[in-house]
């Protein structure tokens, strides 16, 4: 965390101050130069403390309100150190007593001497107390750290009925104990560095050692090392930087809530990347049939589980084919519509203004409206949204003959199927555009040209070296287990290919502790 | 530039997709007229073919909850020039693919097929699994007419008609591929089943029963729906249907329903003469009873074995007799079966096979088993 770099440090150069100035002698000296570079920083603090019951002592303590814990630093610090009784002889030489300071007396832990300038301000904006002495040229870097954090809940996103309830919040510490706690073991690796060249956001690399691949990890550290930016808000902002094909709709980084899911992904030989101020970690490489995941699969009946994961399968591939479907089957192949069906259709869309697919651009459209909207609205107005969904935009519609009803259904069809994978709602949204426009142009022929380019495009993906189709397709037992289905724990006894390769064997093939 | 060479054939095979996909053009559902049957007749004064069209009429809307019906008429010289012509009446193309029904009147039937069935089996736009019938009536447009009584669209109801046929085994279900197959194959001739109009108690309704019989594409005959059964029988068509018997003293008694039928036909030759032996076996339950009688003590279920086997065989005998001496049309496709199995008598026959056929010996056993009683094992009893 120190030796970011001197370019890293360019913002400062605003400031008169040089950055590599060392400290005076003089408390008076120091505490002017951090004020001049704190200046117009009301919540600077700076508080002297006398000691004279030996001989006299002057001390002062630095930090930023609201980053440190009173009760710590009066207990930890002031206390202590006013009650302490010196002696002459130890007074009068500042380094033993700095010695003394830090060994003996504060009882805080994490205490460090620092002797330069810009390490003593990068502790106090980092939230440490510095701690200056009159005579010493240098100071104390106390940890006192205590902040007002969100408190665990359960993660609103990836909710499960069953399985941990814990998620992440935006304290990293917090965050990193939540996984910590879940591997007891040295192998956990905790890799911390700064990115932002102005916020210097903390990120931290999270890996097993005997199982993540080390070129995927010098990969990551290669690319985050690559990355340019000034400040870092979310893990959304890293995903975006250091992912692969840019271009494509797809997510090429996994991005989850839940601490289980985390470790669940880190026993796969994959690395975790988490970073302050961002619940969501992200997770690398990335697989697409990871999209149909969800952690609870993990801990429920393994049929049931393979069941909800063929559900979400067939959810994506409906939420992108029934609008281009339907329109290549009604204003191009009519004969291949079941005649009572197509009679149906022929009624429902009669004296309707629009061409079909302009019918269902507007109904689509006005979905996406209509999900946008409840998406960041309070939830007490949330009715009002579906009130306005369902009944004007979809009754009144229909009744007023602007869009035929088939179209409402197969827009609705298309709607929920959409819910059911929230993680690939982005790009199903731009390739249902797609397939829909192609199926218009060209019938049913253009709609499969349209899948056709879809399955070229997701097996030209790559994840951090990683093919993006990963087990798609195989026909090898340990490579589908747990894609469409989820097999049972005991038969899932490699890790998954090539992302597991550094260390394969998870358990014993076949290996089951219950009774047969 | 090094480039072109490989990439070319790579552009022209991607210009070229689009011309593989077949015929297909962008019409919205609601702007076509969906054809859901024909009928097929002989203007009376100028021997000009008239063609009556029926046609789904979805103008009611999401008010109505069926779909209503609208016939249209016209009388031309070809089909496809009739067909051309309607647009000036409906202002919409005509759709086919959803046709399900194709009656043709008698006149046209015996003058030949082969000048109507054409178009409709050549046409791109039109399907070739539609059902085809012969009118029993004076014309075949009364049938199709007959939907202003049953406000139903006739020919849908046409083809619901004929895809639970296999119940009662009155009338053979020909699509129009198989009608032209037959045609076009030696040793075996066409049929097609009637359709009539069948007035009871002022309530007029269609009626399938029985087949016409076809030489070359000229129909020659009709059969009544038993015969048609028989023929059924004799040709390994029977799916379905009731068989009647009588108990001893003859008087109608016994339904057996016909669960499964195999009928094999083994042409042999003796001292260089065709023989032709046809065996059915019919799987059957019993079902119907009209005797208070036990029926176990009154008769033994191999007893009703027996007499219905016998009747049966005696039926198609006759049958079979009906269609060597009247007709010379061998309508079981005996013919094919010879030429599969005696491929070198075939080769002397087949120039007179109609000939040879209404000489033939051919010998019939009929086997019927009774496998169960429904639900129960008794008659009903009256109580005293």
């Amino acid at each position: 965390m120190e030796n970011t770099g001197a370019s890293r440090n360019s913002g400062q150069a605003e400031c008169e101050v040089s950055s590599s100035q060392p400290l005076s002698l003089s408390i008076e000296d120091n505490l002017a130069l951090v004020q001049r570079i704190f200046s117009n920083d009301g919540t600077l603090r700076v508080r002297f403390i006398e000691n004279n019951h030996g001989a006299p002592l002057r001390c002062c303590l630095i930090y930023v309100e609201g980053m440190i814990d009173r009760t710590l630093l009066q207990n930890g610090i002031t206390k202590p150190v006013m009650a302490y009784p010196f002696k002459e002889e130890e007074r009068s030489n500042p380094a033993e007593l700095i010695e003394k300071l830090r060994t003996e007396i504060i009882t805080l832990s994490d205490i460090t001497v620092t002797t330069g300038l810009d390490e003593l301000v990068e502790g106090i904006v980092g939230g440490k107390t510095v701690f200056l002495l009159d005579g010493y040229a240098g100071a104390l870097s106390i940890s006192a750290q205590g902040w007002e954090t969100r408190a665990i809940e359960e993660p609103t996103t990836e909710k499960a009925v069953r399985g941990p309830r814990e998620g992440f919040t935006e304290s990293l510490l917090v965050n990193l104990t939540l996984i910590r706690r879940r591997v007891l073991n040295s192998d956990l690796k905790f890799v911390f560095s700064d990115i932002g060249t102005r916020t210097k956001t903390q990120t931290c690399i999270c890996y097993m050692e005997s199982l993540a691949s080390p070129e995927i990890l010098a990969e990551l550290q290669r690319r985050l090392a690559r990355v340019e930016i000034d400040h870092v808000l979310d893990t959304g902002y890293l995903a975006e930087l250091i992912r692969d094909e840019p271009y494509s709709p797809f997510e090429m980084l996994g991005s989850t809530e839940r601490p289980d899911a985390v470790v669940g992904k880190i026993m796969e030989g994959r690395i975790a990347l988490l970073i302050e101020g961002s619940p969501f970690a992200l997770t690398l490489p990335y697989v697409f049939v990871e999209n149909f995941q969800a952690a609870e699969d993990y801990y429920i009946n393994y049929y049931f589980a393979s069941f909800n994961r063929f559900l979400r399968v067939m959810g994506a591939f409906m939420s992108i084919s029934i609008p281009a479907a339907y329109v290549a089957l009604v204003t191009y192949s009519q004969e291949m519509v079941p005649t009572l069906l197509l009679l149906s259709i022929a009624t429902a869309r009669l004296s309707v203004p629009f061409p079909t697919v302009v019918e269902a651009l507007i109904m689509l459209t006005i979905f996406e409206i209509l999900r946008e909207a409840g998406a960041r609205i309070p939830t007490s107005i949330g009715q009002a949204v579906s009130i306005v969904g369902a009944l004007v935009l979809g009754q009144a519609a229909v009744d007023a003959r602007i869009v035929s009803a088939p179209m409402v259904i197969v827009v609705g069809l298309t709607g929920i199927t959409t819910l059911l994978n929230p993680r690939l709602t982005g790009p199903m949204i731009i390739v249902r555009l797609v397939l829909l426009f192609a199926a218009f142009f060209l019938g049913i022929y253009g709609y499969f040209f349209g899948l056709l380019g879809l399955v070229i495009h997701l097996m030209s993906l790559r994840s951090f070296g990683v093919p993006y189709m990963l087990g798609v397709g195989s026909i090898r037992p340990q490579d589908i287990k747990d894609t469409a289905i989820r097999a049972p724990w005991w038969d899932m006894y490699l890790r998954p290919a090539v992302i597991g390769a550094r260390n394969m064997k998870r358990k014993l093939p076949g290996k089951r502790a219950g009774g047969s | 530039m090094k480039e072109a060479p490989r990439l070319l054939p790579l552009l022209l095979c991607i210009m070229m997709l689009p011309c593989l996909s077949g015929c297909w053009n962008y019409t919205e559902v609601d702007d076509i007229s969906i054809v859901a049957g024909v009928a097929i007749d002989k203007d009376g004064a100028n021997e000009k073919i008239q063609l009556t069209a029926e046609m789904v009429d979805i103008q009611g809307g999401l008010d109505q909850n069926q779909a209503g019906f609208k016939m249209l008429s016209l009388t031309g010289n070809t089909i496809f020039d009739i067909v051309r012509n309607m647009i000036s009446m409906t202002g919409r193309k005509l759709f086919w693919s959803h046709a399900k029904a194709i009656i043709f009147s008698e006149k046209v039937a015996r003058e030949g097929l082969i000048r109507t069935v054409d178009w409709y089996s050549r046409d791109t736009e039109t399907r070739s699994d539609v059902f085809i019938f012969v009118s029993d009536e004076p014309t075949a447009r009364e049938i199709l007419n007959l939907n202003s009584t049953t406000k139903t669209i006739m020919s849908f109801e046409l083809a619901q008609m004929m895809r639970d046929e296999k119940y009662t085994s009155s009338a053979p279900t020909v699509e129009i591929w198989d009608f032209i197959d037959k045609l076009e194959t030696l040793g075996n001739h066409a049929v097609a089943p009637l359709i009539s109009i069948h007035e009871q108690n002022g309530q007029k309704n269609e009626r399938v029963s029985g087949c016409a019989i076809f030489s070359k594409d000229k129909m020659i005959g009709k059969l009544n729906g038993k015969e048609t059964k028989n023929m059924l029988f004799a040709k390994d068509g029977i799916k379905g249907g009731v068989l009647a018997v009588n108990d001893k003293n003859g008087v109608p008694t016994y339904s057996l329903e016909i669960l499964s039928s195999r009928t094999k036909v083994k042409p042999k030759v003796v001292d260089g003469k065709l023989l032709l032996q046809v065996r059915t076996v019919t799987h059957t339950g019993l079902d119907e009873v009209m005797t208070s009688e036990s029926f176990s003590g009154y008769e033994t279920i191999s007893a009703i074995e027996e007499r219905a086997g016998q009747a049966l065989k005696q039926e198609i005998q006759s049958l079979i007799r009906k269609m060597q001496q009247e007709y010379h049309a061998d309508i079981f496709g005996y013919g094919e079966i010879i030429h599969e199995h005696q491929p070198k008598m075939w080769a002397k026959v087949r120039d007179h096979w109609d000939d040879e056929f209404a000489k033939l010996d051919i010998t019939v056993d009929s086997k019927v088993i009774i496998e169960s009683s429904a639900k129960t094992s008794r008659s009903i009893k009256l109580g005293d």
